[in-house]
């Protein structure tokens, strides 16, 4: 009776079944978190860009706020889409109406124009250039954050880096 | 064996129980990990006392004059408080425009009004910036409007200075 018990004992059984399917799981999870990415490091076409935002008309308040190093942020989808390597910060330009109807074109008092420059890792997956999936065009208004602002610019430019 | 035996010897911890514990823990840590549970819980009870710098442009003056010192401020549409009115300056609004040489000339509407002034406010200072109650992202440049029990404006952020904290 004791080996017909021990034989009933070592059946595979229900729970084992589950702790087979729980244990394949957590492999699974394990695999795809780890060695997903790796892979697709591995097979992706990524390469260097350097890409230039323009944001017209800002305040003197927030004159140097944006700064080399910076970490920009798109703010729709929190997704980090390359780092500042420069902000120039020039005079925005007022057009005005003289008298005798000619257009004058001078510096806006208190008002800058900033131009920055962005260097990304990006890829090429559907003719166009996606940075961490987000997709960067010339013309694309970009809501961006970085720590000490927060904002909208329009990309100017997108150009691959040549190493 | 008697029934009582049966049942005693059911109930024992063995180690399948052992197992299935230890492969729940792994779950649990596994799931803490990847949502970042943890920081979570220390970006929330992380306080770093700032002051929020302001400024309204062309505002009506009746609205300028209903906003009041120490009151208690909080961003419409949230649940952040956005903290307590220090101080707040009224000036006659500054406008630009063109004279009859077509330059700009800067001077000052008597109609309406900019106000300038600080929030004392909590949150999380890093390297990424302030999360006002360490999850609303907030910097120079944000726009949001503001209510208290006596006035609603909206505003922009020009500074988030840290007074304390880590």
């Amino acid at each position: 009776m004791d080996q017909e018990k021990t034989a009933k004992n070592k059946r595979f059984n229900f729970v084992d079944a589950i702790l087979l399917i729980i244990i394949l799981a957590i492999v699974g999870i394990v695999i795809y978190t780890s060695v997903a990415p790796i892979t697709k490091q591995m097979f992706s076409n990524s390469f260097e860009v350097e890409y230039v935002m323009q944001i017209r008309g800002v305040r003197r308040e927030f004159n140097n706020k944006i700064t080399e190093g910076d970490r920009v942020v798109e703010t729709e989808t929190l997704k980090q889409i390359g780092t500042v390597t420069r902000a120039v910060y020039s005079a925005s330009k007022f057009v005005g109406t003289a008298s005798d109807g000619r257009t004058v074109t001078s510096d806006y008092p208190g008002m800058y124009d900033v131009t920055i420059t962005v260097r990304a890792t990006a890829e090429m997956p559907a003719g166009m250039y996606e940075v961490n999936s987000f997709p960067i065009t010339a013309g694309k208004t970009i809501p961006f954050r970085v720590p000490d602002f927060i904002g909208e610019a329009v990309c100017v430019s997108i150009s691959e880096v040549k190493s | 064996m008697s029934a009582k035996r049966r049942k005693s010897g059911k109930l024992r911890f063995n180690i399948i129980d052992f197992l299935i514990i230890v492969i729940v823990l792994g779950c649990i840590a596994g799931v803490v990990i990847r949502y970042n549970i943890i920081d979570r819980i220390v970006l929330d009870t992380k306080r770093d006392e700032v002051k929020i710098s302001f400024m309204v442009s062309g505002m009506t003056p009746q609205i300028a004059n209903a906003i009041v010192d120490g009151e208690e401020f909080y961003v419409v549409g949230t649940s952040y408080t956005l903290g307590k009115l220090n101080e707040h300056n009224i000036t006659n609004a500054r406008i630009v425009e063109a004279n009859d040489s077509g330059l700009p000339v800067e001077s000052f509407d008597d109609t309406l009004r900019d106000v300038r002034g600080s929030f004392t406010s909590y949150g999380v200072h890093n390297d990424d910036g302030f999360f006002l109650g360490g999850t609303m992202f907030l910097a120079p440049g944000k726009t949001l409007t503001a209510e208290s029990k006596s006035v609603r404006f909206s505003l922009i952020i020009t500074e988030i200075s840290r007074v304390t904290g880590d």
